[in-house]
């Protein structure tokens, strides 16, 4: 530290002598018996030098509060308080001093005289303390709570001035094994010579504190934090563990992240356990999410639902559009005061009951129909005269009730005429006297009345000769009746009064006039007639209606049965050449016909040959003849037809008529185009951004995971047209139909009804309306209703969020920015287009070589040519159809020429025409390819490579000799050309429609070694000769491993038969030096105890101490030690010597 | 090294320094080395206590091994019993 003044050397030497020279000489201010303003100026400078010194080298605290001056000047006259002073302050600094240097301190006291004396005591003291040594060190009390001082191994200790002790939070009671440390706590000036207060080991400092008494205190702080298990059921724990279940402890921040969605499907919330909900930030919504672990366990389950609003159907007709779980009213269209509604049927399981009214919107479309109840009244129905029910009067009768009415009984010489009604209700007959009355929405009162009666007299009826006569009331209807055929009469016609009536045998309901009337039956001979049949049998002569069986003759060659024809009354089948006719009331004439074939002169045939396609064959001349092309190689389409060098056709399949040669039209094809689709925020499914597909195709997009706390809201088009995304509001889609370069982003939002974006339509006239709606809001809007003369045509402006452009009535899906639509109308009688939209087909755009769109708009009566997509793999063409939800009034169907075709036409009519596809998936069929690779189900025509894939081992050897099986005969390679079965390498081959085996022939070879050594592969039953190696100082002895296979496993040289397997031969050696040393001598060498050398005849080993010899006696010796010149034995067999035998 | 000592169910000669010649086809397999190897030198002992030594290895024209085992010493105990069981 450097100081604010300097040191000055003190002059603390003064003597009498040096005062008596200024006394001799007082204006001699120079010598040192003076004390002028210098001297003053360093004893000042010094004081303050020691001070700041002590305070640097804290032997003081507290600096003390000095006046100090260090400005004396020669005419400064000091007083006595200064001289007061300046002694106190040196006093003062003396006091507080270190205490080993005071007694070296000269005695001092406070005094108004300066003399020599005091002077050097000032000045003295003040050079001993203006380097004392420091103070002792000094140290202050470290308490921690819920810790240790690690050095010390105590919570608290005496810790000196700059000494660093590490300080350790230690958990506490009973829940310790739970409890988190969360930071230190103290007083502030404290903490921040804690190493890290958010670390549970840390360091502390002690520094320098003014008071003794200083303590420091710090507290370790932990929180208690039990294991709860958080659960996921469609969604991941998003960290770098992951996992779907774990363990984590009340307070955890853990990122959840919901799967993506299935096609067709996007997120809607997250559900399970309450607590887990509460604790999710941004609640529910957000796919991707921060929970905070509550203290429990935790389940949640991401929740999906089909994207986009649906619709709910009332008896047929669509009540609106809703989004998922929005509360929806059901109201069916009153059928009046007389009908009570019932019960609904139809999608009923989404209501709480039949009767509901209201529901809870699901995510699919649905319907209801609803049934009523008629308010059947209860009336009085009065009878005049006759009874109901056998009552004059009945009261309370159900409306719509059937009740008897018995007339009463006639007057004399009148009959019942007619029930004549007053009030409500219907007679079942009501000239009926006994009949039955429905009873109708209100009373009635019920009379009848009566006629007179009239005489019908009939005569001769049935040709009987007699009369009959009946009454019958005026103004009543009565019938008249007779045998038309007698056996030899007929009749012939009747007379009313005499007067001719009329030839029918038979009137009915003739009304009864005002005077009696007489009918008679006139009758004639029943005459005979001939028949003539021509070509047949039967000819004859048959009285009149007489039946009469007939049969044609056989055909003439080259003519064919055509049918009866004649004048007979009638004819049973006149297409059969053997059945009856009537006979009329003349000469009958019937002949059997016979037609020549319609063509007796046959066109000669002709030859067509179908180049890539099908309907070669042989036909006549004027046949039309349908020509389907081949399906188009991978990534190449169908172009058109050529003949010689003429293009005849882009239609496939054609039809062509033969004319009076040989024809050869070939199909053509020409390479798909590829258009580029990227993806933002999302991938394909491959997991790149980007990718490039054929034309047509529909690659799937799927949306990254969202941004925390976000949530998915739709696709939306940067580069493309508005409905390239087949299902905008699904998290998993696809790119529709592609025909054109497409970047698609999928956005986000955060689901909080308080960020508002703007939405402003402007209407019909101009009128500009705004209104500000949450991101995710399906905003209903509606056109406004056209002037007349006017028809809304289509909205227009940021349309890729509306969900039907072309409807008056749409929803949009708000995103997150501001969005702008207006209104289109067209002129009613100017030229008007209709809007063609096809899925999975395209229009062929009129009067462009090479155009298809897959919608347009079009004049009425405009004749389109329109195609089905190629189908995919193993998919085919079904028939065009209206779209499932299309209205039952929809005629879109009816535009299309022939709907089982995939290339046709359409004529565009005055409404919009919606086609989509429909795609039917073929039958599979199975291919087992033996040894090789390619088995598996595949489609007809769907490509097989097919390879041999036996890989050699260690162990074997494989070489393909060929395919097998009967059916090879139905394998073809994808070019046409025929299968090579002696090629084991890849070949694609076009899977044929049916199951299909073939079988790869190979040889085997199989590893031979011999001790591991490989010696070579050789086939199964090869045979191979080998040899065991000699080896210096070893004897063979035999073979060991797979011996199975040698033909005498002692012998050293064997042949081996070549199992199916690989075979490891070892040859087993026995060492020489391992032999037994081991002789014998051919004499006795009983109670011998030395052998010469020469005596010993060796077996194995050699000559030395321990070699075993035998005599010849059976006796076993060993040798027990040997010289050069003698052998020491010792017989290790004892001598049996017998016993008496008693 | 331990020594090469066996045993066969064989009847060993029991004349010391008569012969046996064992086979592959045949006897050979009744030798049950209880250490080491059938070598030269090997020590081959019957259940009759007959003992005798590997005391030469050739081969037939097959080159199937032939032992030929001597016999060294036997236990006379039981030819004294066999005279003994004789009728006369």
């Amino acid at each position: 530290m450097s100081y604010s003044v300097e040191w000055i050397e003190p002059i603390f030497d003064r003597t009498y002598g040096d005062v008596q020279i200024l006394e001799m000489d007082t204006m001699n201010s120079n010598t040192k018996g003076a004390y002028n303003y210098n001297d003053l100026n360093r004893i000042e400078q010094n004081t303050k030098y020691c001070m700041e010194y002590m305070v640097d080298h804290r032997i003081i605290r507290v600096p003390p509060s000095m006046a100090i001056k260090m400005n004396w000047v020669e005419t400064d006259i000091p007083t006595r308080d200064d001289m007061i002073r300046i002694v106190r302050n040196v006093m003062i600094l003396m006091e507080s001093s270190n205490p080993v240097i005071k007694e070296n301190f000269t005695e001092l006291h406070e005094a108004t005289q300066f003399t020599y004396q005091v002077a050097n005591a000032i000045e003295h003291n003040l050079d001993l303390m203006h380097n004392q040594p420091d103070l002792p060190i000094q140290k202050w009390l470290l308490t921690i709570e819920n810790g240790i001082i690690q050095e010390y191994g105590v919570s608290s200790a005496q810790i000196a001035e700059d000494e660093t002790v590490h300080i350790q939070g230690v958990p506490y009671g009973e829940n310790a094994q739970y409890m988190i440390f969360t930071n230190w706590s103290g007083e502030t000036d404290d903490l921040q010579y804690v190493g890290d207060v958010n670390s549970q080991v840390t360091t502390f400092q002690m520094v320098y504190h003014d008071s003794e008494n200083y303590e420091v205190k710090l507290t370790a702080n932990f929180k208690t934090r039990f294991p709860r298990t958080l659960t996921l059921h469609g969604g991941t724990i998003y960290d770098d563990i992951g996992g779907t279940t774990r363990q984590f402890f009340a307070g955890d921040e853990i990122r959840l992240l919901a799967d993506i969605a299935a096609p067709g499907k996007v997120f809607y919330e997250w559900q399970g356990t309450e607590e887990g909900l509460e604790n999710l930030t941004g609640g529910a919504e957000p796919s991707t999410s921060w929970l905070t672990m509550p203290d429990c366990d935790v389940e949640l389950t991401s929740f999906y639902i089909n994207a986009g609003q649906h619709s709910v159907t009332v008896d047929g007709t669509i009540q609106g559009w809703y989004d998922y779980g929005e509360n929806v009213y059901l109201s069916a269209s009153s059928r009046g005061s007389k009908w009570s509604f019932a019960y609904w049927s139809g999608d009923t399981a989404y209501l709480d009951d039949v009767t509901s009214n209201s529901l809870t919107m699901p995510d699919i479309n649905i319907s209801f129909t609803s049934h009523w109840d008629y308010n059947y009244s209860y009336n009085t129905v009065t009878m005049v005269q006759g009874t109901i029910d056998g009552e004059s009067i009945i009261e309370n009768a159900k409306e719509q009730s059937s009740h008897q009415i018995i007339a009463p009984a006639a007057p004399e010489g009148k009959v019942f005429g007619k029930w004549i009604l007053e009030g409500v209700g219907r007679f079942l007959d009501s000239e009926s006297s006994t009949t039955t009355f429905y009873v109708g929405d209100g009373n009635a009162v019920i009379d009848c009345e009566f006629v007179d009666t009239k005489t019908v007299t009939i005569e001769n009826e049935d040709n009987n000769g007699g009369t009959r006569t009946f009454l019958v009331g005026v103004g009543k209807p009565y019938s008249i009746s007779t045998t038309t055929v007698l056996s030899d009469y007929m009749f012939d016609y009747w007379t009313k009064d005499g007067t001719r009536y009329g030839s029918s045998s038979h009137y009915s309901r003739i009304t009864m006039g005002e005077t009696d009337v007489t009918y008679h039956a006139y009758y004639r001979d029943r005459n005979s007639y001939n028949l003539t049949v021509n070509n047949g049998t039967g000819s004859g002569v048959y009285k009149e209606r007489q039946s009469v069986s007939i049969s044609a003759n056989d055909p003439p060659e080259g003519y064919n049965w055509s049918g009866w024809s004649g004048n007979y009354y009638s004819i049973t089948n006149r297409y059969n050449m053997t059945t009856s006719i009537t006979m009329p009331s003349n000469d009958c004439e019937v002949t059997a016909n016979y037609s020549k074939p319609s063509d007796p002169d046959p066109k000669p045939y002709h030859n067509l040959i179908v180049i890539n396609g099908s309907g070669s064959g042989s036909y006549r001349e004027g046949t039309t003849v349908r020509c389907y092309g081949d399906q188009a190689p991978d990534t190449y389409e169908f172009a058109y037809w050529t003949e010689g060098d003429d293009i005849i056709s882009y239609s496939n399949p054609m039809s062509i008529t033969m004319g009076t040669e040989d024809r050869t039209v070939q199909a053509n094809y020409k390479p798909i185009p590829y258009f580029n689709v990227t993806v933002i925020n999302g991938k394909l499914a491959d997991g790149t951004t980007s990718g490039s597909f054929l034309r047509n195709s529909n690659p799937q997009i799927i949306m990254d995971p969202a941004p925390d706390g976000m949530k998915f809201l739709q696709w939306e088009i940067i580069t493309g047209d508005d409905n390239d995304v087949y299902q905008p509001l699904s998290e998993n889609t696809t790119i529709r139909n592609l025909t054109h370069d497409v970047v698609v982003q999928a956005t986000y939002y955060v689901p909080n009804p308080d960020i508002k974006y703007t939405l402003t339509i402007t209407g019909k006239d101009g009128e500009i309306k705004t209104n500000n709606y949450p991101i995710g809001e399906q905003v209903d809007i509606r056109a406004d209703s056209p002037d007349e003369g006017w028809e809304f045509t289509k909205w227009t402006g940021d349309t890729q969020y509306v969900n039907d452009p072309y409807s008056e009535e749409a929803v949009v899906n708000m995103p997150g920015k501001n969005i702008t639509l207006g209104m289109k109308y067209t002129e009613i009688g100017a030229i008007p287009t209709y809007h063609v939209f096809l899925e999975g087909g395209k229009i062929k755009m009129p009067d462009e070589e090479d155009r298809w769109e897959f919608e347009g708009e079009f004049e009425e009566g405009t004749v389109l040519t329109i195609k089905a997509d190629d189908p995919m793999l193993g998919w085919e063409f079904v028939q065009w159809k209206k779209p499932e939800n299309a209205s039952a009034d929809d005629k879109s169907e009816e535009t299309v020429a022939n709907l089982t075709e995939p290339e046709t036409t359409l004529q565009v009519r005055n409404f919009k025409i919606t086609l989509s596809v429909v795609w039917k998936e073929k039958d599979k069929y199975i291919m087992t390819v033996n040894d090789g690779f390619g088995s598996g189900s595949y489609y007809p025509d769907q490509p097989v490579q097919i390879y041999f894939n036996l890989e050699d081992t260690q162990t074997n050897h494989y070489k393909f000799t060929r395919w097998s099986g009967d059916d090879i005969a139905y394998l073809e390679l994808m070019d046409g050309k025929a299968f090579d079965v002696f090629k084991p390498e890849e070949q694609a081959v076009k899977m044929p429609s049916r199951n299909i085996e073939i079988t790869a022939l190979y040889d085997v070879s199989y590893l031979l070694s011999i001790n591991s050594i490989e010696n070579g592969y050789y086939l199964e039953g090869e045979k191979i000769q080998i040899s065991a190696e000699e080896v210096e100082g070893k004897t063979f002895r035999y073979w060991d491993g797979d011996i199975d296979c040698v033909d005498n496993r002692y012998n050293p040289n064997i042949v081996v038969t070549m199992p199916k397997g690989s075979v490891n031969l070892i040859p087993v050696y026995s060492n020489t030096n391992e032999r037994n040393n081991i002789g014998y001598t051919l004499t006795s060498l009983y109670d011998n105890d030395t052998i010469l050398q020469e005596d010993i005849i060796i077996i194995s080993g050699e000559i030395g101490t321990g070699f075993m010899i035998t005599d010849i006696d059976g006796h076993i010796y060993v040798i027990t030690s040997m010289t050069e010149s003698q052998i020491n034995i010792l017989r290790l067999t004892s001598k049996n010597t017998g016993t008496d035998i008693t | 090294m331990s020594n090469n000592i066996g045993i066969t169910t064989e009847n060993l000669p029991r004349v010391i320094g008569q012969t046996m010649d064992f086979d592959t086809t045949g006897e050979w397999n009744s030798i049950t080395m209880i250490s080491g190897q059938l070598d030269l030198g090997a020590i081959i002992s019957d259940e009759n206590g007959t003992i005798g030594v590997c005391s030469g290895f050739t081969r037939d024209e097959n080159n199937n091994p032939i032992y030929t085992i001597r016999t060294v010493t036997l236990d006379t105990q039981i030819d004294v019993q066999a005279i003994l069981g004789k009728s006369y």
